[in-house]
């Protein structure tokens, strides 16, 4: 990398731009910039208190529409045909083939509310329909929604989780919507049951309560975490959901009451935005656990608007755009001014 | 010497704080606020919830996301008061450069002052910060000759970003959908073209020492991606807006350019150099929220400050600066 | 990496978690010479643990017959080819290495571990390269479906029949459950932390509560004794039969109990305990518990490829007949002197083999009477002398609770005899 030539040419070294000086002016600077710190550290610490935050998320937001519809769990119900589509990247798969087929890179949201629950609907590619876990080496499909445990749209500050305020995790799996098996015969054809009427206690996993029991599972997993590998169910599983498969893919419906009293599960309220994202994983290719696809954030606010119709939505951009032609004419105007 | 001194430090009669020593004041408190929250808060309190068997650190980590809350917001204060220094100092020059940063800056803030007041929307933030965004690229790359490239790709990397949100938030409101994928996969080439190019900004041979350095963050990222794909992945999504579409040593160049970007402005003295560095890569291309635009925009005023401020001290005393560079 | 001690393999080596010591730790010393295949202990576990809707494949204990056979398929060829893809002919031991105190007994191993393996990109077995923390792949759920495969298959039938030292034609029983790990694979590979090694006694045990079935203890684990289960949507495993262990379970009258494959075993091969360790996780001195004599001192008893670096705790007398190469890759380098010191015991060593299965309670310490001369026998040549010794077996209270004598009792059936 040799000269540039211009200016940089002639630069040189920022210690005499900042300042040249002596020591009588060194320590008032020092002074300057305790001064300069404490009053930060004073101003951060209030906004700390207060948990005030002056940034805002600039992240893809979605709003939930009211709807009227009689809404259910039926992820092809006409209602949803008319509400806008966000469209949000994951990050790329890490198997072994980073660019193969079948990786999932997006899901599609769309949200809609009816004054008492909130609907997410979630769409994704996967060629694979993989809802039988009868075999060790089955995993099924799955995709989450994740939220701060208090509604909040304050990237980067509390999203995924604080010792503070953790996350609400919901996650559907095929598996568990697919229900229990009947028989065994359904997971494993043929075999022999010796003792086919068994009690409870002869599964542990159900004694114990393990909400993810073939048997008890619902659809959704409430699920709450607070820092390190602290996740676990929440004590309400208010969390309904239904997927269904088809040649493109998944498509997903997650329905929760809007207002919540359990702890660490946000309260969607009108005119509130919070964080969310998304993780997919994809039972074909061993997905489980940490090995998934994460989408970026994405904030969601609840809106008194109903389901638009085409075309209404040009407006906001229009004006934007406006308003970017304004500061373009006002830098321009600056510099023809100044030169 | 002497008379370099003489010529810029006015402050030597009153020993008062002149509004030259502000801009290197408040910068040299707001990068290392900017760093100590990228490290405690977007990596390590992110990274945490990640790793399932560390229980035993669950005191650690309820102390550093404290920490990294108050960091955080030491930082957002911190950057607020960065911006007005520049918007103020950037305005008093007589240079249109000097006066379109100002007013872009300026409008940025008022941008971010007006979404955080909730005045106007996702859509209009957007554009706002975008425009503002490439008026400052422009702006800081005319007349840097090759040296404008990395900031070019970089703006053009943002750009490319933010019509993809754009493209979102326009399909949310009802708006046509468009297939964004491409503009992502566009920003995110982009952007690591503009990382491992910035050694450039610097123009000047990096020392061996620089570059392994450069090497040794490079190899440590790409072999982390390697390993640990899923969780880095995520980080560099959520702090960088880069959803690692391309194969991991990439990232590792990518890296390694900006470290030895930075490393080599350090060496050579031009610590403004390496600020601006640090905030346009820690503000990255995902627009996430103002803060991180906020120091994108606060990278690019500072490299503009710098061009004017060398172009003046150059006029008035080449001899003087070539010799202090020497 | 933490580092932690293995001394089945003479070194230190990287572990996931710190060593942490337990109060006692599970063992057992299987002689494979003495086992006739017959399954007893297999169905006395079935019986007792897995005989519900989902656990059809589940065989915690199991016997295998080795070479061909194996539950599920293949598992030990295909972990020791992935261990072989990670490090291409490195996986080899320094006999030389150890020094024969029970930190290094059999030497020291130079290859790499399941642990330390890791880290290299896997083979093409199927597995997902990813976040792995053990190098391990999940056998199908074809693999599991034929338990005893293979059985009483030899490798050839010479019409010449077959002689010792090593028999041309050759197959054994392996009689396998979950080895209780020193440093269990499965508990490494667990993102839920729903593993655990009990601090009493050291059985590993999954919670049912925490469990979320993502089977990475069934990847990871070399022996592949983790086993999911369709119905429950959770991984089991062999626990122990820990009810017994502890003493808690209505049938041992609060006396520490030998697990249900123990005590059922008809060929009496097996013996099972509880040792005291050290905090590096091997054994304290303890000469005086018939299981630390028969793997410290003797050096009779072996743990089954102890170059998985799990450091299992059920210890095998090889089977005298089969070719070195074999069992030395499958027990290390230990294997020719087992032999040796098991075909031509010493005197101690004969009266403590008689301990098998003389007592369901679990002895923890013995003591030997010595008896007269009763017979000499050859041994590859050499004369042996056979003494009448008791071995006196001792509870955890030290309460006799069993003696027996190294000849067994003769009775003579009398001349006239009742004929039915």
């Amino acid at each position: 990398m040799g000269r540039t030539g211009g200016d940089t040419m002639t630069s040189h070294s920022d210690v005499d731009v900042s300042s040249v000086a002596g020591t009588r002016n060194l320590l008032t600077r020092r002074v300057g910039m305790v001064l300069v710190l404490a009053a930060a550290v004073v101003a951060a610490a209030t906004l700390q208190i207060l948990d005030a935050n002056p940034a805002t998320s600039q992240t893809t937001g979605i709003s939930a529409l009211r709807t009227e519809a009689d809404l259910g769990l039926d992820p092809g119900d006409g209602a949803w045909d008319r509400v806008p589509e966000t469209e949000l990247p994951l990050t790329a798969q890490q198997t072994s083939y980073p660019f193969g087929g079948g990786s999932v890179t997006a899901v599609t949201v769309q949200a809609l509310h009816d004054d008492e629950s909130l609907y997410l609907r979630v769409t994704w590619p996967d060629s694979t329909s993989d809802v039988g876990t009868g075999a060790p080496e089955a995993f099924s499909d799955a995709v989450a929604v994740q939220f701060p445990s208090v509604a909040a749209a304050t990237v980067p500050a509390v999203c995924m989780g604080q010792a503070s305020s953790g996350v609400n995790i919901w996650q559907w799996r095929a598996d568990s919507d697919a229900g229990p098996p009947d028989t065994m015969d359904e997971i494993r054809p043929n075999t022999v049951v010796d003792v086919p009427e068994t009690a409870n206690e002869d599964y542990p996993a159900r004694v114990v309560g393990n909400p993810f029991d073939a048997e008890d599972a619902g659809a959704v997993q409430n699920l709450l975490a607070e820092g390190f590998g602290t996740i676990g169910p929440a004590e309400d599983q208010a969390v309904a959901g239904h997927g269904e498969h088809d040649d493109q893919g998944w498509t997903v419906v997650l329905r929760r009451e809007l207002s919540s009293t359990a702890g660490g599960e946000p309260s969607f309220r009108m005119g509130e935005a919070t964080d969310m994202a998304f993780a997919v994983w994809d039972g074909a290719n061993e997905e489980r656990n940490g090995l998934k696809s994460v989408s970026a954030f994405a904030t969601l606010a609840l809106s008194n608007d109903t389901v638009p119709g085409a075309g209404s939505g040009w407006i906001i951009p229009l004006v934007a755009v406006m308003l970017a032609a304004v500061v373009i004419a006002i830098a321009r105007g600056g510099m023809r001014r100044s030169s | 010497m002497s008379v370099v001194a003489e010529r810029l430090t006015p402050a030597r009669r009153s020993a008062a704080l002149t509004h030259r020593d502000v801009v290197p004041l408040v910068f040299g408190l707001t990068v290392p606020a900017v760093v100590a929250e990228l490290m405690i808060l977007r990596l390590f309190t992110r990274t945490a919830i990640h790793i399932p068997a560390l229980e035993f650190l669950a005191g650690t980590y309820r102390v550093a996301a404290v920490l990294g809350r108050f960091t955080f917001h030491l930082a957002a204060v911190l950057l607020i008061a960065a911006l007005s220094v520049l918007v103020v100092e950037l305005a008093r020059r007589v240079d249109p450069q000097a006066r379109t940063a100002a007013a872009a800056t300026a409008v940025f803030g008022v941008t971010a002052a007006a979404a955080r007041l909730e005045l106007i929307d996702t859509v209009t933030t957007t554009v706002l910060v975008g425009t503002c965004v490439a008026v400052l690229v422009w702006t800081a790359a005319s007349g840097r000759g090759i040296s404008s490239v990395p900031l070019l790709l970089f703006g053009a990397a943002f750009l490319a970003v933010a019509a993809h949100s754009l493209a979102q938030q326009v399909a949310a409101e009802g708006g046509p959908t468009v297939d964004g994928a491409r503009l992502l996969y566009l920003g995110e080439g982009l952007a690591l073209a503009a990382a491992a190019s910035a050694p450039l900004i610097i123009g000047v041979r990096p020392s061996r020492r620089a570059v392994w350095f450069g090497a040794a963050a490079g190899v440590l990222v790409a072999g982390a991606m390697i390993g640990n794909g899923a969780t880095v992945k995520i980080l560099t999504l959520w702090n960088f807006g880069l959803a690692g579409y391309f194969p991991s040593p990439l990232y590792g160049i990518a890296v390694a350019g900006v470290v030895i970007a930075i490393v080599t402005a350090y060496r050579l003295g031009r610590r403004f150099d390496a600020w601006a560095l640090v905030l346009l890569f820690v503000g990255a291309v995902g627009l996430h929220s103002t803060y991180q635009s906020g120091l994108v925009v606060a990278g690019l005023s500072l490299f503009v400050y710098l061009t004017c401020t060398r172009r003046r001290s150059a006029d008035a005393d080449e001899t003087s600066a070539a010799a202090l560079e020497a | 990496m933490p580092q932690v001690h293995n001394w089945q393999l003479g070194r230190d080596m990287e572990y996931v978690h710190e060593a942490g010591q337990t109060e006692r730790q599970f063992a057992a010393v299987f002689n494979i010479n003495r086992c006739i295949g017959c399954q007893t202990c297999s169905m006395a576990c079935k019986s007792t643990w897995t005989f519900a809707p989902g656990q059809e494949l589940m065989w915690w204990n199991n016997v295998e017959t080795k070479p061909y056979g194996g539950y599920p398929q293949n598992w030990d060829v295909k972990t020791l080819e992935l261990l072989e893809a990670a490090n291409p002919g490195g996986q080899t031991w320094n006999a030389g290495g150890g020094d024969g105190t029970p930190k290094a007994p059999y030497g020291r191993f130079d290859g790499t571990t399941i642990f330390e393996s890791a880290d290299a990109k896997r083979g093409a077995d199927g597995t997902v390269a990813g976040e792995a923390t053990v190098t391990g792949y999940i056998p199908t759920e074809e693999e599991w479906k034929a338990p005893n495969a293979f059985e009483d298959h030899a490798t050839t039938f010479p019409k010449q029949g077959v002689t010792l030292p090593e028999h041309e034609g050759w197959f054994f029983y392996l009689q396998r459950i979950c080895n209780h790990c020193t440093y269990p694979g499965c508990l490494a590979a667990c993102p839920r932390n729903a593993i655990y090694k009990r601090p009493e006694d050291g059985i590993v045990l999954v919670d049912q509560e925490r469990c979320r079935g993502y089977r990475k203890c069934v990847e990871a684990c070399p022996y592949k004794k983790t086993m999911y289960r369709p119905t429950t949507r959770t991984t089991e495993k062999c626990i122990a039969c820990y009810p017994r262990i502890e003493g808690t379970d209505p049938l041992t009258g609060g006396v520490p109990t030998e697990t249900r494959c123990m005590a059922a075993c008809v060929g009496k091969i097996r013996l099972q305990g509880l040792v005291k360790t050290n905090e590096d996780g091997s054994w304290a001195d303890d000469p005086k518990n018939p299981l630390y004599y028969m793997v410290h001192e003797e050096k009779v008893a072996l743990p089954l490829y102890p170059q998985f670096g799990t450091q299992p705790n059920v210890y095998y007398i090889p089977p005298r007949w089969v070719p070195r190469p074999y069992l030395e890759q499958m027990f290390g380098p230990g294997a020719q002197q087992a032999i040796d010191r098991y075909t031509k015991p010493s005197r101690r060593l004969l009266a403590i083999l008689q301990l098998f299965r003389a007592s369901r309670r679990i002895v923890f310490s013995y003591d030997i009477e010595r008896g007269p001369k009763f017979d000499e026998i050859n041994v590859n040549g050499e004369a042996v002398d056979l003494f009448d010794d008791t071995v006196i077996g001792y509870d955890s209270t030290g309460a006799e609770i069993v003696r027996v004598n190294v000849q067994e009792p003769v009775s003579e059936r009398p001349g006239k005899i009742n004929s039915i």
